[in-house]
C-alpha cells in the first residue's frame, strides 16, 4: 500500500515539475539557426537616396489648369543678356524670391547658384553641376557631418540594415533641411505612454506626481 | 448499524467544512483557468519545443488571434541567424526629443490602446547630468529645449542581464544574437525581472491588450509583437520579427534625425562598428556591470 507521505510526495513533485523542469528535458533546439537561407554569393542591394522633387523652377501662386503652380524656369529671367545678378530690377520682379528667406549663415545667393547658368549650382572651387547633385555643396562646409551621414549616424533611412538582404532608403541632405534656412525646427512631441506609476489620482481626485516622491501636486 | 458517535459527526463536520474551504480556495483557480486552453496549458517552454510542436502552437496562436481580435496574422517563428551579434547606437547630439521612435514602437509592437503603452521610454535631461535617474519622461512642451538634450531609453540587451538572473521560472534568456527574450506563455507575472532592471525598460501587461483590429501589425513573431496575454512581462525585443530578416527596428526608421545607427557587431563595415570604432560612446550605468549592448554618443 502506498503510504499517505509518498502519495503526497509524488502529487507535489507532479504539480511542480513542469515549472521546476526549466530547459534540462526533451531534446532543446540548436541555436543559432539561419531564419533563411544566407544567400553565399553576398548580393549587395543599393542604397537608394530619397530627394525632393524639385522642377528647377520657381514655383508662384498662379495655378496651371490641372491646379498645379505655374512655375518660372530660371532662364526666363536670368537668361542669357540679362543682367546675371538681376540686381537693377525691383518691384513685382524681386519679390519672385521674396519667401526663401535665407538664413543660412553668411551666406548669399550666388555662394551656392551658378550665376551664369542659373539652373546649376556651382562649388566655392566653380565646378557647377545640377540641382540634384546639391549634396556635393553642403560636404564643403559641414565635413564632419557628411562623414557621419556617410557612416549612418546622422540623416533619416529606411528599409534593410542587412544590404545582402534588400535595399535601403536615405533621407537627401535638403529632406530635413531647407538649404535656404537649414535650422531643424522645433516640434511639439507626440504624447508618451501614460506610466501609471508616474501620475496617481488620489481619492479626492486631485492628481500626484510621483515622479519627486509625491511632493509636487499637479 | 452503527449509532451516529460524537467522534463520528465531529469528523463529519469536519470534513465537510474542509472541502468547502478547499473549493473556495481553489475558486480562482477555476476563474484562472477559464480562459486558457488545455494546450495552453499543457505548452513546454520555447526551448523544449520541437519544430513540429512549434508549428501546432504557431497555428493555435494564429487562431486565438483570429478568434480573440478578429484578424489573420502571419505568426512566425524568427530565429538568430549565424554570424549575427545585434548592436544599437544613439546619437545624442541629434535626438531633438520628439517621441517617434516610442510611437513607432507603440504602433509595430501591438501596445495596449488605452495605455500608449511604448519600450522606449524618451528622457529630457538636464545639459550637464548623464544620470538618468533625474530625467524627465513626462515632458509636453516644444522640443529641443535649449537648456535639455533628450536621451530615449529602451532595453539595452545587456550581455549580463539581471532581468534574466531574477527570473524564477527561467521564462526569459539571451539568445545567440544578443537579444533578450522572454516566453510570453511561461511567464507566471512575478514582475522580479522589472524589478531588477536599472534601466526601468520591462513592462508588466495589467490588463488585456486592447488593440483595435483595424490598427493591429499581422506581421508577428513568438518571441516578439505577438499579442501578450495579461499578466505577463514584455520587453523590446529590438523588433527581433524585423531585424532577423535584414529589416531595420522601427524605431529607428521613425527616427527623423537619424540619431539611431543598428547594425551588425560582427560585420566590420558595418555602421554600428564605424560608431564604436570613432565616436566616444558610452552605456549608462556602466558601473552595474550589466555590459549593455545600446551605446550612446555625442557628435565631435
Amino acid at each position: 500500500m502506498i503510504s499517505y507521505r509518498i502519495f503526497c510526495g509524488a502529487t507535489l513533485l507532479l504539480l511542480f515539475l513542469p515549472l521546476a523542469g526549466g530547459c534540462n528535458q526533451g531534446a532543446e533546439r540548436t541555436e543559432p539557426q539561419p531564419w533563411i537561407a544566407l544567400d553565399e554569393s553576398d548580393q549587395q542591394f543599393e542604397v537608394e537616396l530619397t530627394r525632393p522633387n524639385s522642377s528647377g523652377k520657381l514655383t508662384t501662386s498662379a495655378l496651371e489648369t490641372d491646379n498645379t503652380p505655374v512655375g518660372i524656369a530660371c532662364a526666363t529671367c536670368h537668361g542669357e543678356g540679362s543682367n546675371p545678378a538681376f540686381a537693377n530690377h525691383d518691384g513685382a520682379e524681386r519679390n519672385f524670391h521674396a519667401n526663401i528667406g535665407l538664413t543660412h549663415g553668411t551666406l548669399s545667393c550666388g555662394d551656392c547658384h551658378s550665376l551664369s547658368s542659373p539652373d546649376k549650382l556651382h562649388t566655392s572651387a566653380g565646378e557647377t553641376f545640377p540641382l540634384a547633385q546639391s549634396q556635393r555643396l553642403c560636404s564643403q562646409c559641414h565635413g564632419l557631418i557628411r562623414k557621419a551621414y556617410d557612416h549612418g549616424a546622422h540623416g533619416g533611412m529606411r528599409g534593410h540594415w542587412d544590404l545582402t538582404r534588400g535595399p535601403q532608403q536615405r533621407n537627401d541632405c535638403i529632406s530635413c533641411h531647407s538649404p535656404h534656412s537649414p535650422a531643424y525646427p522645433k516640434v511639439m512631441p507626440v504624447p508618451g505612454p501614460k506610466d501609471r506609476n508616474v501620475f496617481k489620482k488620489t481619492h479626492s481626485g486631485s492628481v500626484i506626481d510621483m515622479r519627486f516622491g509625491g511632493e509636487n501636486h499637479e | 448499524m452503527s449509532k451516529i458517535t460524537r467522534r463520528g459527526a465531529m469528523q463529519i463536520a469536519g470534513a465537510t467544512l474542509g472541502a468547502a474551504a478547499f473549493a473556495k480556495a481553489a475558486a480562482p483557480l477555476a476563474k484562472f483557468a477559464g480562459n486558457l486552453s488545455m494546450d495552453d496549458f499543457l505548452q513546454q517552454h520555447y526551448r523544449e519545443l520541437s519544430d513540429e510542436d512549434m508549428k501546432k502552437v504557431l497555428a493555435r496562436l494564429t487562431a486565438e488571434s483570429k478568434s480573440e481580435y478578429g484578424v489573420d496574422v502571419n505568426m512566425v517563428d524568427a530565429r538568430p541567424q549565424k554570424g549575427v551579434q545585434f548592436g544599437y547606437a544613439l546619437n545624442l547630439s541629434v535626438c531633438n526629443g520628439c517621441r517617434k521612435c516610442a510611437e513607432a514602437c507603440h504602433i509595430e509592437n501591438n501596445h495596449d490602446r488605452d495605455t500608449n503603452n511604448s519600450y522606449i521610454r524618451v528622457l529630457e535631461m538636464k545639459k550637464g547630468s548623464l544620470d538618468m535617474e533625474h530625467g524627465n519622461a513626462h515632458y509636453q512642451h516644444e522640443t529641443p529645449q535649449d537648456d535639455s538634450y533628450y536621451m530615449p531609453v529602451q532595453c539595452q540587451q545587456c550581455d549580463n542581464p539581471p532581468c534574466v538572473d531574477v527570473c524564477p521560472v527561467k521564462a526569459t534568456w539571451k539568445q545567440s544574437d544578443g537579444i533578450v527574450v522572454v516566453d510570453y506563455n511561461w511567464c507566471i507575472g512575478c514582475r522580479y525581472c522589472e524589478a531588477a532592471c536599472p534601466y526601468h525598460a520591462r513592462r508588466f501587461n495589467w490588463k488585456k491588450p486592447n488593440v483595435p483590429a483595424s490598427e493591429i501589425n499581422p506581421n508577428q513573431s513568438y518571441l516578439s509583437n505577438r499579442i501578450r496575454p495579461k499578466g505577463v512581462m514584455e520587453k523590446c525585443t529590438f523588433c527581433l520579427h524585423r531585424t532577423r530578416v535584414g529589416k531595420l527596428p522601427a524605431c529607428l526608421e521613425a527616427c527623423p534625425t537619424g540619431a539611431r545607427v543598428f547594425g551588425n557587431l560582427l560585420d566590420p563595415k558595418s555602421d554600428i562598428r564605424w560608431v564604436l570604432e570613432n565616436k566616444r560612446v558610452f552605456v549608462l550605468k556602466e558601473e552595474l556591470g550589466t555590459k549593455p549592448r545600446f551605446f550612446y554618443f555625442f557628435d565631435a
